[in-house]
């Protein structure tokens, strides 16, 4: 069985047997799509980690704020304790929209590249 | 809920059909396309969007068995408790997705292990994962079968000539048939249909459990007089604590256990192996963007209702002995039996779903990355099907031998299993997706941290067995070191060693950095 060839070394053979400069074009799309892979996720990631905290504290801090006490005759909007739709609704909702922007405008669309040989085959 | 009950059973029998036929179905798909590896394991990575939104997370038949009895029992607080809910769309799609799904693609992974291996090229950190990923899921998969033949318990009726009340290895004859039963149609199945057998059955009954809770809640609505009266309703019952934190009657969720589960849900799901290998098999960008939004409108429409069903519960089944069964008791109570055999046979395709991915990982991290690897390189499709097949059954008769004599603490076990493996793996994940520098030895490193820092916080609490007086009540406790949950120590010690390790080491060769983490594009 012949061994697996990497990604890299894949692209390094088709450099060495061009005749046209057109592997070298490949090998140069390739590269750049999968830094541009690299960068897009980087900063996907980063928007998320961002939104976590902030979420984070409006959740965990609005919530140990207003819900940590027993009040025989608590405050219900629409029959939810104020503290759950200020604390955990409304936060629920403004992440409800991120999560939609992120789904059609935030995240962006790349080639996720070709499928190489199976790891198990070397 | 009574035995025997025929609607509940009907409903049973008939999702067992469905999955049977899921089975044979997702036979012939994996069958198109790819070899028997990819194909059985990953699914040839053709994963579309409602497979990928409504199975990548941590949901099993707990989700909708525990989760309920919890909500009826401590009250409002567990609306912060999932609270987190609301970031899983992001944290688990959005984060690693399109860089462990290039990854994958780049070094032809098919399991976890294999692109962890390939990744920082290192055989030995594949043979660590591969033991770290077998040990936990076996935890989860001895309490999964446990739970079906709950469940079957529930529905069967008593067998002809055998006294009420009998017991045979401590169980009664309905668990031990059913245990049975259950077995052969999800060994079966999973085997016949592979990866694309559990992620369909998955996605099944997920399906099934949004159009049960959809059903159930205007109906509890109206059976309760409302959220107004089920508020109140639970404050007479339980005292105010029902409509406050940290919930009634217990200290259930403290200021610090608030936090350590808004990380724990939104986090840990990022770092289990069933969410990773998932994102191994999503075909394209566009699937991973919209099984964002899709998962995001599934959150919202299952985990909000489910608050407030149970909320409601406590006016309508005001002093229900045994919490455990609010829902199917709930269902009865407010629906038809048609509709109470719909929503129980939801969270029982919940586990069968859970144990069939389970299975097929398991399986894969034995026959790809132990048996294909180091026994037998060159073994042809038949015999890793063979195999393959052979290990599912040894695996699926050695866990429901262990599901009959299982403790009674292994929910405790479950959730330690759980955390340990998103503190064992997330930290290595997030490494091979973005860090340049990090090295196998780092990712070894952090991986035996998460897992050490997760020992050391429940084995004292085990071997002291007091209950610290916060938290869920339960057989076992473990050491919630400053108040917080054990997970949030073991990714802490998981992420500092990791870096530490990163920075102090030697670094990679740049030839592997420019392959793997190519920073300069043109």
């Amino acid at each position: 069985m012949p061994p697996r060839p990497r990604h890299g070394q894949v692209k390094e053979v088709l450099s060495v047997t061009s005749v046209n400069g057109q592997t070298e074009r490949e090998h140069g799309i390739c590269m750049d799509n999968a830094a541009a892979v690299l960068r897009s996720s980087r900063r996907e990631a980063t928007q998320v980690a961002v939104l976590w905290v902030v979420i984070c504290i409006w959740v965990v801090g609005y919530c140990i704020t207003n819900a940590y006490r027993t009040d025989p005759d608590p405050v219900l909007i629409a029959g939810v304790p104020s503290w759950v739709v200020w604390g955990i609704l409304a936060p629920w909702m403004v992440c409800l929209a991120a999560t939609c922007w992120f789904a059609f405008r935030g995240v962006e669309d790349t080639d996720l590249g070709e499928e190489q040989a199976q790891a198990g085959e070397d | 809920m009574k035995g025997g009950n025929i609607e509940a059973l009907s409903a049973l029998g008939i999702l067992m059909i469905a999955s049977m036929a899921i089975g044979v179905y997702a036979n012939r798909a994996q069958e198109k396309g790819g070899g028997f590896l990819s194909g059985y394991f990953l699914g040839n990575r053709g994963l579309g969007s409602w497979s990928m939104a409504l199975t990548a997370t941590v949901m099993s038949g707990g989700t909708f068995m525990g989760f309920p009895s919890l909500v009826y029992s401590y009250g409002w607080v567990l609306a912060l408790w999932i609270a987190s809910y609301m970031m899983v769309p992001l944290c688990t799609f959005v984060v690693l997705g399109k860089r462990i799904g290039q990854l994958s693609r780049q070094t032809g992974a098919i399991t976890l292990p294999d692109l962890l291996r390939e990744r920082f090229e290192s055989p030995r950190l594949g043979l660590l994962a591969s033991i770290v990923m077998m040990l936990i899921l076996t935890f989860g998969l001895v309490s999964q079968f446990k739970a079906g033949a709950i469940i079957m318990q529930l529905v069967l009726p008593p067998l002809p000539g055998i006294p009420d009340g009998a017991l045979y290895l401590n169980r009664s004859p309905q668990f031990l048939y059913g245990l049975l039963l259950f077995s052969i149609v999800v060994v079966g199945y999973t085997i016949h249909g592979g990866f694309l057998a559990a992620v369909w059955t998955d996605l099944f009954q997920s399906v099934l459990m949004a159009i049960g809770i959809l059903i159930l809640f205007p109906l509890a609505l109206i059976h309760s007089g409302g959220l107004e009266r089920a508020t109140q309703a639970g404050i007479a019952a339980v005292g105010p604590g029902f409509a406050y934190a940290p919930g009634a009657e217990r200290d259930f969720l403290t200021p610090g256990l608030a936090f350590s589960f808004f990380a724990m849900w939104s986090i840990a799901g990022m770092g289990q192996p069933a969410t990773l290998v998932r994102l191994m098999a999503f075909s394209d960008t566009p699937t991973l963007r919209r099984a964002t939004f899709l998962l995001g409108a599934y959150n919202t429409v299952i985990y909000v209702p489910l608050v407030l069903i149970f909320i409601c519960a406590r006016a309508v089944l005001p002093n229900l002995a045994q919490p455990d069964e609010v829902m199917p008791a709930m269902a009865l109570k407010v629906a038809s039996p048609w509709i109470a055999g719909l929503i129980l046979a939801a969270p029982f395709g919940a586990v069968m779903a859970t144990i069939s991915g389970f299975l097929v990982q398991i399986s894969s991290g034995l026959v790809q990355d132990v048996y294909h690897r180091f026994f037998n390189p060159h073994a042809d499709e038949a015999t890793l099907r063979r195999v393959s097949n052979l290990t599912m059954v040894i695996v699926a008769i050695g866990a429901a031998i262990a599901a009959i004599f299982s403790p009674k603490f292994l929910q405790a076990l479950i959730v330690f299993a759980g955390g340990c493996a998103a503190c064992a793996f997330l930290v290595p994940a997030v490494m091979t997706a973005f860090w340049k520098q990090a090295t196998a030895r780092s990712a070894m490193a952090a991986m035996a941290a998460g897992v050490l820092s997760m020992l050391a916080l429940y084995v004292p609490g085990w071997v002291r067995n007091a209950d610290p007086g916060i938290g869920e009540k339960s057989g076992f406790y473990p050491v919630y070191f400053m108040g917080v949950a054990p997970f949030v120590w073991g990714l802490v010690a998981s992420i500092v060693v990791g870096v530490v390790v990163t920075v102090v080491a030697p670094g990679p060769p740049p030839s592997r950095v420019d392959e793997f983490v190519p920073e300069t594009a043109r």
